[in-house]
């Protein structure tokens, strides 16, 4: 690939096999090497093996993508024939199996019902060899790093899976491989810049960005190093031009993080030297950024529903109940179709059209009506008030997509005073906000761009924006945003600054966001986050953490420019209190 | 920028039929609007346009520079640069321009750097080297029709003013003032701006109380002043 440097670490070998199974005429299958980071290929000792025709190659990719896992016979049936096979398909489908136990030898199928199993080892497939490398270059110094990266990126022959690039089963690897490979090129010239190598660097990114001329990652990294090679004019120049692209192109601006590298070159940061502020995703460099975003009153603080999943206890009378919980128990009492249970906006749906909307709701006011008894996350909450008072700076926003009352319950118990901004989705003002004092006083936000009540800056906000479950008898509080309806009504707004109260809205648009436990992949959680910023991105430097997020969920944070933090939730609280409170004036002498 | 207390002379507490404008002396002086200031500020925070009109007279204008200006470059770090234009008798866009360069100077404290294109981009590159937002007060916009009429003198201003208000990740934001017999004249630009009233706001006129405190308000702080300050 033309995106690749030449490094004088010796060029990986392919598997080497032992010689003596050669003599007995056929391949075992631990001597293979497979290869899918290009066309599908099976290496022996010496050569690529020849894999027969396209329907026999198909059926090797998709046992080899499951490698170790039983794929059931119906699903190879329908992944290589569609909806309607021919009643021959179980025999080729014997067929082609047996061609593939001749060619990679008898033990590497193995039958096992209801299907087949590909007996593999993942360090046999270059895709699983590629991704352990990645792993291994996160710890090297950039030097090593790079050298690591480069030897990763040479495994490739072109693109994944390349013979598979319209079958429906290899969709979601392609697209996987195809990240992990972009990332890994961007990961190797960082690591090149920051081992100095700006200038040889020049050349291969322009070359790229030919290639990929609307990627601004690759257009960052080369502004960096033309100014790091004392190039500045050009640099700022290139700043113009991608602009321009874009606007041209796409009819955006420029992305966040590429707008502040711009103004950093402006003011010639000191960052942007050589060593200069290195950002590594698990280290406490974003915790600064989180809490000098707290001190000056511009941060809000995202809750999803990861943060009940981390609360302590489970949903047996302490603690609130988990989402999972609620899509399967309304599953189980709406009598939910099994293929249409997969996500609680889906059963939602079903239970309001099959059984209404009342029925619904008595379900999850029965599955919510109990003690929410506060995680480590909604204490933490509660302590930030008198902090904030001390400091006199604004009080965080706090915004959860959460039904339930634990945020309220920790306040209570801390003896702090917090304003409730909730969603109503049902009634009679329904699509409005309604505003609940600490005070007591209950109102609905009809005109919202002249309400200026809420005390947004004196006060602890909690912003319910699926709206949530009311404990009192009445429950004339109550309103649930779960199902399909629900969201396409939220869709249809016209902007939620037309919704919010203003002074609430301008402090969201102004803000740093910190998400917690929050998760994109699931797309009733996108809603939201879409009617605020109908730009994708916010406007300020935000986080998101989450522990093992998927391949999936790294790319929609980054498609919104949110800097994914690997730390469990419980770690990033315990670090966050203790660095706030090191900023806390002692009380006593 | 002189303190306030430091070397003020105030002739009288009142500005009589005078318009406020965006100086110390006014803003100590100005009472009576903390709730339309408050709002309208957060209104240009929150949304890409805003539209604030109102009865000739009611004060728009007032509001615009000794209120709002000041509420919105004190909203926290980094502030936006905020500019307010509203005099239509020479070439607008320039006009605009300067405005809006000499509010970013001053936020960043220093002159922004040199940018290629049209204003749109200039205004792009100055906001992202803010890195905060551009905030534009156009105030008395019936006067864009009185000075151009015909829409060709205004067709510069007609133009720009849907691609500030539309392009994705442009940071910049948009106050319209205008009198409400003019509110029509806007539809220049409904085609152009879906939901161009979307986010609009009547200044009333003031009511009792405030219009007490815009009384009393800035007696009590000249004989405050007048104390600290002895002549």
């Amino acid at each position: 690939m033309s995106t690749l440097r030449a490094v004088d670490s010796p060029q990986t070998e392919p598997l080497r096999t032992d010689l003596v199974e050669e003599a007995a005429g056929c391949y075992k299958v631990h001597m293979l090497e497979f290869r899918i980071l290009g066309p599908l290929e099976v290496v022996g000792k010496r050569d690529p093996l020849t894999l027969g025709g396209s329907k026999q190659r198909a059926l090797l990719a998709l046992l080899l993508l499951n490698a170790g896992r039983v794929v059931p016979t119906d699903t190879l049936v329908d992944q290589l024939w569609g909806e309607r096979p021919p009643r021959t398909a179980v025999t080729s489908l014997q067929n082609f199996l047996s061609q593939l136990r001749k060619l990679l030898g008898a033990d590497a199928v193995v039958t096992k019902a209801p299907g087949y199993l590909l007996r593999v080892d993942r360090s046999q497939i270059d895709a699983a060899r590629f991704e352990q490398m990645l792993e291994e270059a996160k710890t090297l110094e950039p030097e090593q790093r790079s050298r690591k990266l480069a030897e990763a990126l040479r495994l490739w022959r072109g693109p994944p899976l390349a013979d598979f690039t319209f079958e429906p089963f290899a969709q979601a690897e392609i697209r996987r491989l195809e990240g992990l490979q972009a990332s890994a090129l961007e990961e190797r010239i960082n690591a090149d810049l920051d081992s100095g190598r700006h200038s040889e660097l020049i050349g291969e990114l322009e070359s790229l960005i030919e290639a990929h001329p609307l990627r601004e990652g690759l257009r960052g990294q080369l502004m960096l190093a033309l100014y790091r090679s004392g190039r500045q004019a050009e640099s700022l120049q290139l700043y113009h031009e991608t602009r321009r692209a874009l606007v041209e192109e796409l009819g955006v601006e420029p992305g966040r993080s590429l707008q502040e590298l711009f103004a950093r070159l402006l003011r010639q940061d000191e960052s942007l030297e050589l060593g200069g502020s290195r950002e590594s995703p698990t280290g406490d460099d974003h915790l600064e950024a989180v809490v000098k975003a707290f001190s000056a009153g511009r941060l809000v603080i995202m809750l999803g529903p990861g943060v009940n999943a981390a609360a302590d206890g489970a949903h047996n009378g302490s603690g609130a109940p988990k989402r999972d919980h609620l899509t399967t128990r309304l599953a189980e009492v709406f009598g939910c179709p099994e293929d249409h249970a997969t996500e609680l906006t889906k059963v939602a749906q079903y239970a309001a059209i099959t059984r209404g909307v009342g029925p619904l709701y008595d379900e999850l006011h029965a599955l919510l009506d109990c003690e929410h008894v506060p995680g480590a996350v909604h204490r933490f909450l509660a302590d930030l008030p008198a902090i904030s008072r001390e400091q006199g700076i604004a009080h965080p926003i706090i915004v959860t997509t959460n039904y339930d009352r634990a945020v309220e319950r920790a306040f209570a118990d801390a003896d702090e005073p917090l304003d409730v901004v909730t969603y109503m989705s049902i009634g009679p003002d329904r699509g409005r906000f309604v505003h609940r004092s600490a005070e007591g006083g209950v109102r609905v936000i009809s005109t919202p761009n002249a309400y200026a009540d809420v005390p947004v800056d004196d006060r602890a906000v909690l912003l319910k924006v699926h709206g949530e479950v009311d404990l009192e008898p009445t429950r004339d509080a109550e309103s649930f945003v779960v199902s399909e309806d629900d969201y396409i009504a939220y869709l249809a707004e016209t902007g939620i600054s037309g919704v919010l109260p203003v002074t609430l809205a301008a402090r969201l648009r102004r803000s740093h966001f910190l998400f917690l436990g929050y998760r994109l992949v699931d797309w009733s959680f996108r809603v939201f986050l879409h009617r605020l910023w109908p730009d994708e991105q916010p406007a300020y430097r935000s986080w998101a953490v989450e522990t093992s997020a998927g391949a999936l969920e790294q790319d929609f944070w980054r498609r919104r420019a949110i800097e994914l933090v690997d730390l469990a939730l419980d770690d990033e609280v315990d670090r966050l209190r203790l660095r706030v409170q090191a900023d806390r004036v002692p009380v006593e002498a | 920028m002189s303190t306030p207390r430091n070397g003020i002379f105030l002739s009288s507490p009142y500005k009589g039929l005078a318009t406020f404008d965006d100086s110390d002396v006014d803003a100590l002086l100005f009472f009576g609007r903390d709730w339309e200031t408050e709002v309208v500020a957060a209104n240009v925070l929150a949304s890409r346009l805003t539209v604030l009109y109102g009865p000739s007279g009611v004060g728009k204008s007032s509001l615009l520079r000794a209120g709002v200006v000041r509420a919105l470059r004190r909203s926290g770090d980094p502030s936006p640069a905020v500019a307010y234009f509203g005099t239509w008798a020479g070439d607008p866009l320039a006009g605009l321009e300067e405005a809006a360069r000499d509010a970013v100077a001053e936020a960043l404290g220093r002159e922004p750097a040199d940018a290629p294109g049209d204003l749109t981009d200039r205004f792009a590159a100055w906001s992202a080297e803010l890195g905060a937002e551009l905030c534009l007060l156009i105030d008395q916009l019936e006067e864009l029709f009185l000075y151009h009429p015909a829409r060709q003198g205004a067709a510069g201003f007609v133009d720009l003013l849907p691609k500030l208000v539309l392009r994705p990740g442009l940071r910049v934001n948009v106050l319209l003032g205008i009198r409400d017999d003019a509110l029509a004249q806007l539809d220049v630009f409904k085609e152009r701006i879906p939901g161009m009233f979307m986010n609009s706001l009547r200044l009333e006129q003031l009511d009792r109380d405030a219009g007490r405190a815009a009384i009393l308000g800035p007696l009590a702080r000249y004989a405050e002043l007048a104390g600290a300050e002895p002549r």
